[in-house]
């Protein structure tokens, strides 16, 4: 754990601050890696950039609607900074639904925008698995492996390092797949990327002690991320014979 | 990998990798009660909050295992942090709304603090929820605070649901973590 870095009068919260770092950091890379995903760059840059604050505008009304009457009795919450106020999954569908109407009017369906935005997911999930692990969380479960970190009376998997691990082994395939395959068809960038990252995360999620279970001990996060894997491998296996087709011609608009 | 593959080969692959994901989710099944069993005190959500017995601002005793079976809202604070000043309002607004459903604690560190000047502050904002003194900074110490204010959101059966380090907290913030309190986040 790595709360606070103290630099004189100021504090500064290490998860917070991994956390604004990896998304400078996604961002530059997002930017530096569209051309090899088929998207022209200012296209990457703008859609991320108004996707970003969309989804953040959409993450806290949904939080909004979720909790009226708290936000009734303080209206001014509602500008807070505070990210406890925010719904993710209100924020994501939020951002989704901006790209698939702000590429529309560009002409980019919507699995080419994620093609080019891919690479900002990968570094982000990088930053956040760093992110748990400098906040603590996302810890594991009890384990006598020599590799095993003491936390708080128990020597424990460290789920976060392992994710971390994982997350940056996932940049690198998707750096070797855009360094060596030429532009294919919508997909072929975003639907490896999420086998991989689901894969992971059913790994990792078998191993947290902090995991949510239902009462027959399935993980939720199991449940989530099977279907998700699954979802993604049929469509990656669907870009097969389009994939041949296209990857002779190098074009960003499918 | 898809482009070194032909299609039969990836099916296999991929057929493969989702049986071995569906078995190895089902064999890590694990009951709540065994995630959580033999966790020791520890500042961190999901983990019993540690014990702390502290002399109030009034002169009494207090220990934190005397408030179980309500949830807490333990606000570490200090009367020269300009965010604690600034979220003390909203903490007593919610101590005077959520009174008998939810105990709100702060916590002076009176170790690095003038309990005068807290006694002040405290007088002037009107707030009226129990302050309990570290006057050793044991609790800070105990609780690993390393910056003001953190703030620990324990349910009912003493579990830490929640961390919040530094401020200032929104009120809406504090209403909307008093229902999940209130819901509880021990198995």
């Amino acid at each position: 754990m790595l709360p606070v870095i103290s630099l004189g009068p100021l504090q500064l919260p290490v998860p917070q601050l991994v956390l604004v770092l990896s998304l400078a950091f996604s961002f530059i890379l997002a930017e530096r890696w569209a051309r090899r995903t088929g998207v022209p760059t200012a296209v990457v840059s703008d859609g991320l950039f108004w996707g970003i604050l969309v989804g953040l505008a959409a993450a806290r009304l949904m939080y909004v609607l979720r909790y009226p009457e708290a936000f009734r009795a303080s209206p001014l919450s509602v500008f807070s900074p505070n990210p406890g106020l925010l719904d993710p999954v209100g924020g994501l569908v939020g951002a989704g639904l901006f790209l698939w109407l702000w590429g529309q009017r560009r002409g980019y369906p919507l699995l080419r925008l994620l093609d080019g935005i891919t690479p900002f997911f990968a570094g982000m999930q990088v930053g956040l698995a760093l992110f748990h692990a400098a906040r603590g969380s996302y810890f594991g479960m009890a384990t006598s492996l020599p590799w095993a970190v003491y936390f708080f009376g128990e020597k424990r998997h460290p789920t976060a390092l392992y994710w971390a691990a994982l997350a940056l082994l996932i940049l690198l395939a998707l750096h070797r797949r855009l360094k060596t395959s030429r532009p294919g068809p919508p997909g072929w960038v975003f639907w490896p990327f999420l086998a991989w990252s689901a894969g992971a995360y059913v790994f990792i999620e078998g191993l947290r002690g902090d995991a949510r279970v239902l009462g027959s001990g399935w993980r939720v996060g199991h449940l989530v991320a099977l279907p998700v894997l699954a979802l993604a491998l049929w469509q990656w296996d669907r870009l097969h014979p389009a994939g041949r087709a296209v990857s002779s011609t190098r074009g960003g608009r499918a | 990998m898809s482009e070194v593959m032909t299609p039969f080969r990836f099916r296999a692959f991929a057929g493969l990798a989702l049986v071995a994901a569906v078995l190895w989710a089902w064999f890590t099944r694990t009951p709540a009660e065994v995630l959580y069993r033999g966790r020791l005190p520890a500042p961190l959500a999901g983990f019993p909050a540690p014990e702390m017995a502290l002399p109030t601002l009034e002169g009494g005793q207090a220990r934190l295992s005397d408030l179980r079976g309500t949830p807490v809202i333990l606000n570490f604070w200090a009367s020269w942090c300009p965010p604690c000043r600034l979220e003390m309002p909203a903490l007593q607004r919610v101590h005077e709304e959520y009174r008998g459903r939810v105990v709100v604690v702060g916590v002076n560190m009176a170790q690095v603090d003038s309990i005068e000047q807290a006694r002040t502050f405290l007088q002037d904002r009107g707030v009226t929820f129990p302050i309990w003194l570290d006057v050793r900074g044991e609790a800070a110490q105990t609780y690993q605070v390393v910056s003001l204010p953190t703030t620990f959101f324990i349910d009912a059966q003493g579990t830490i649901c929640e961390v919040v380090v530094g401020g200032p907290m929104a009120e809406a913030l504090l209403r909307t973590r008093v229902a999940q309190l209130e819901a509880g986040c021990s198995p």
